[in-house]
């Protein structure tokens, strides 16, 4: 498992003006054989989280750790930035090579790493082409391959879909899965917060340099907007009439449903005993929120402790 | 540290750098056009076909017109005309029409014309008119000609014979002879010791100036295309600065022996023998560390650099410390012994240079040597230090180049 406690960094942006905290006590873990989202604004303090753990930045205080030890070896790591860069005017078989021997000694290793992948991508009779003559789907492919294939413990991929056509995100979606079903653990840094829903076991929401949110999908779901419930009216003027009535907080309404907020059991009931008075009601259900929904609020401040 | 990933950068940036047609050009064209610009003058004054320059000689003295007039005619031709003169005697009271003589000119009667005054051989000097007057060798074919003229008459008028007076006037010959420290004699002369001088200078600047600029733009794209991040996830800061340096000096090296071969065949078929050949170990000592001097500062100051116009700058600036040298130049041709060249010998931005060409004109004493590259290593090693501090921020600073200020608040931090 890999764990962050407590990381934090400070920028000096220059002598006169104010430090910038970019992570402030930031604690999360990631298990192996799981994805982890990381989810937040641009300058939330994702980019510098993800360098203190792969070690490009030092942190001003905080430790990394896996399976408990501190001292991490850089080539259990994979990594696949947001913007993405390869060396041009070399070709694909010279640039995967390369990134490959930083990680790897044996050269069989790699050269048959790079072949398995390629041929997974079905780009190996692009070998030996310069980079700048593939197109950008494919240039993504190859430096996703240079992220996995010394086959890290792992795998820190960085908006890994965007520019991607339909197929090769399901192409890279499916890959990413198999890896974690191989027992890799997966930080998956994104704003495609539907996608993180998809794919991702637990999310970690950095908002202000700040650890807004953290746990499993499931859990996170739980927690915020677990009582509340969506009562759907088929006709509009008893909605009309509910919600003027404000006997019941509405949290959200839409044409036809009003989402009220239920703290407990009792006022539960007093609920159904007040929707008895209404002859229009087509259900009552429990409001489960889409992350985005919850990013959104904790954006917006409501839900940051 | 991990050497691997040292050996695999340096290894990475000398292939890739090395194959380019940019680097493989400069290679050959380097040398060769350094030549051309030697021997395509040379080519291009002896194929022009010389023209005939007239000249009229106004003739006031009665006895120097004719002798000149002879003189030219007969035997002197100028690099670029042969000359043919037409007499006109005048009498010494007579005033010369001026204006007459510069509209012959302007007719394109003659090219040039001449007065010899019936004061030649008292205030020893002539006019000479004409729309050109640039030609430099022109000018030494007539001085040394009225020169002669004026000499013979003088020996006939005072009963000097010709024979006594070159007796007499000869020029003195020096031969020298160069003593090497160890004791050995070699002939020599100032212009092989100024060539061997200028080409060690040459060598060592071109090396890390070409070496240098390399290593910055290196940097630059690797920091543009942002795979300076998937580098440093796999490697650390300090292992990726030192691979550069290395691969990037062996590149200089590559380049610098590419040259020191093309000299060494320049030098056998024009039969030019200069002692620098004899030393050239010593003089590629001081330019792979003037390499990693001034790369070492390049490589940290070049990390801050965010466009390709500040990276040029930051190159410049600092590559201009490598031609101060040609300013001790004479200096240390006059006195390569001296206290100016001994106190630069240990100035470490002027070491590599100015250690080279003290070699090239007289070898120092091997105490010199020691202390001097000692001085440099440890320069370097300073060098590394304060460039590992700043490399390692700055090659993450996107859009904005860092301040004067900030660089010094890294360089007087502790981590």
């Amino acid at each position: 498992m890999l764990r962050v406690q407590n990381l934090c960094k400070t920028f000096n942006t220059s002598l006169f003006q104010k430090s910038v905290i970019a992570a402030d006590n930031i604690s999360f873990d990631v298990e192996f054989g799981s994805i982890c989202g990381i989810v937040g604004q641009n300058g939330a303090g994702k980019t510098t989280t993800i360098r203190m753990i792969l070690g490009i930045l030092l942190s001003d205080s905080g430790s990394i750790s896996i399976d408990g030890i501190d001292h991490i070896d850089k080539t259990i790591f994979g990594y696949l930035p947001e913007e993405r860069g390869l060396y041009k005017k070399s070709t694909v078989w010279e640039n995967l090579f390369y990134l490959g021997s930083l990680k790897l000694k044996d050269k069989s290793i790699i050269k048959s790493s790079i072949n398995y992948w390629l041929e997974r991508f079905d780009i190996k009779e692009y070998k030996n082409r310069e980079i700048a003559e593939l197109s950008k789907g494919n240039q993504q492919k190859i430096q996703f391959i240079a992220s996995i294939l010394h086959n890290p413990k792992i795998l820190i991929v960085d908006e890994p879909f965007s520019g991607l056509d339909p197929l090769n995100q399901v192409l890279f979606k499916d890959i990413l899965i198999e890896l974690k079903n191989n027992g890799l653990a997966i930080i998956f840094c994104t704003h495609q917060l539907q996608t993180a829903e998809e794919i991702c076991d637990s999310i970690v929401m950095i908002h202000q340099g700040k650890l807004a949110l953290y746990g499993t999908i499931e859990a996170i779901k739980h927690k915020y907007y677990s009582d509340s419930y969506d009562i759907v009216f088929d006709d509009t003027n008893e909605l009309q009439d509910f919600i003027i009535d404000k006997t019941f907080e509405a949290l959200h309404v839409s044409s036809n449903k009003v989402r009220v907020s239920i703290p407990d059991k009792s006022i539960f009931t007093e609920l159904l005993q007040k929707l008895s008075h209404y002859q229009s009601i087509v259900s009552i259900e429990k409001f489960i929120p889409s992350l985005l929904s919850i990013y959104t609020d904790i954006i917006s401040s409501k839900h940051i402790n | 540290m991990n050497t691997n990933h040292i050996f695999q950068i340096a290894k990475w940036e000398f292939v890739q750098k090395a194959k380019t047609k940019a680097f493989i050009l400069s290679l050959v064209l380097t040398p060769i056009i350094m030549s051309l610009f030697n021997i395509v003058p040379m080519i291009l004054m002896n194929s022009i076909t010389k023209e005939t320059k007239r000249i009229l000689i106004i003739d006031q003295t009665h006895f120097a017109g004719t002798a000149l007039s002879t003189l030219l005619d007969s035997n002197k031709e100028t690099e670029k005309h042969t000359i043919k003169t037409t007499l006109e005697h005048i009498s010494p009271d007579s005033s010369i029409n001026i204006k007459s003589y510069t509209d012959q000119i302007i007719q394109d009667k003659y090219d040039a014309f001449i007065i010899l005054s019936s004061s030649l051989l008292k205030k020893r000097e002539y006019d000479y008119y004409s729309l050109n007057i640039s030609n430099i060798s022109d000018f030494e074919v007539l001085e040394e000609s009225v020169e002669k003229v004026i000499t013979d008459t003088l020996l006939s008028l005072h009963n000097i014979s010709k024979s006594t007076f070159q007796d007499i006037s000869s020029q003195v010959k020096v031969n020298t002879t160069k003593i090497k420290t160890n004791g050995d004699v070699s002939k020599g002369n100032t212009l092989t010791e100024f060539i061997g001088m200028y080409g060690s200078l040459l060598i060592i600047i071109m090396m890390v100036t070409f070496s240098g600029q390399l290593l910055v733009r290196s940097l630059l794209d690797e920091k543009s295309n942002r795979i300076i991040e998937i580098l440093l996830s796999s490697v650390s800061s300090i292992e990726l600065m030192y691979g550069k340096l290395i691969g990037l000096g062996c590149l200089g090296l590559l380049q610098g022996i590419t040259w020191l071969i093309f000299g060494l065949i320049a030098s056998l078929i024009s039969g030019f023998q200069s002692d620098i050949f004899a030393h050239i170990p010593f003089i590629f000592m001081y330019a792979i560390l003037g390499y990693f001097y001034y790369a070492s500062m390049l490589i940290g100051i070049g990390s801050t650099a965010t466009t390709e116009q500040e990276a040029q700058n930051i190159t410049g600036y600092i590559m201009m410390f490598t031609i101060v040298p040609f300013l001790f130049m004479m200096v240390i041709m006059d006195n390569p012994s001296g206290t100016v060249a001994i106190v630069c010998s240990y100035i470490p931005f002027l070491t590599p240079s100015i250690m080279s060409a003290r070699i090239a004109v007289q070898f120092p004493n091997i105490i010199e040597i020691i202390i001097s590259t000692i001085t440099l290593v440890l320069s370097i090693g300073i060098n590394v230090m304060i460039s590992s501090k700043i490399f390692s921020i700055g090659i993450l600073t996107y859009g904005k180049r860092l301040t004067f200020k900030e660089i010094w608040t890294i360089v007087r931090s502790k981590g």
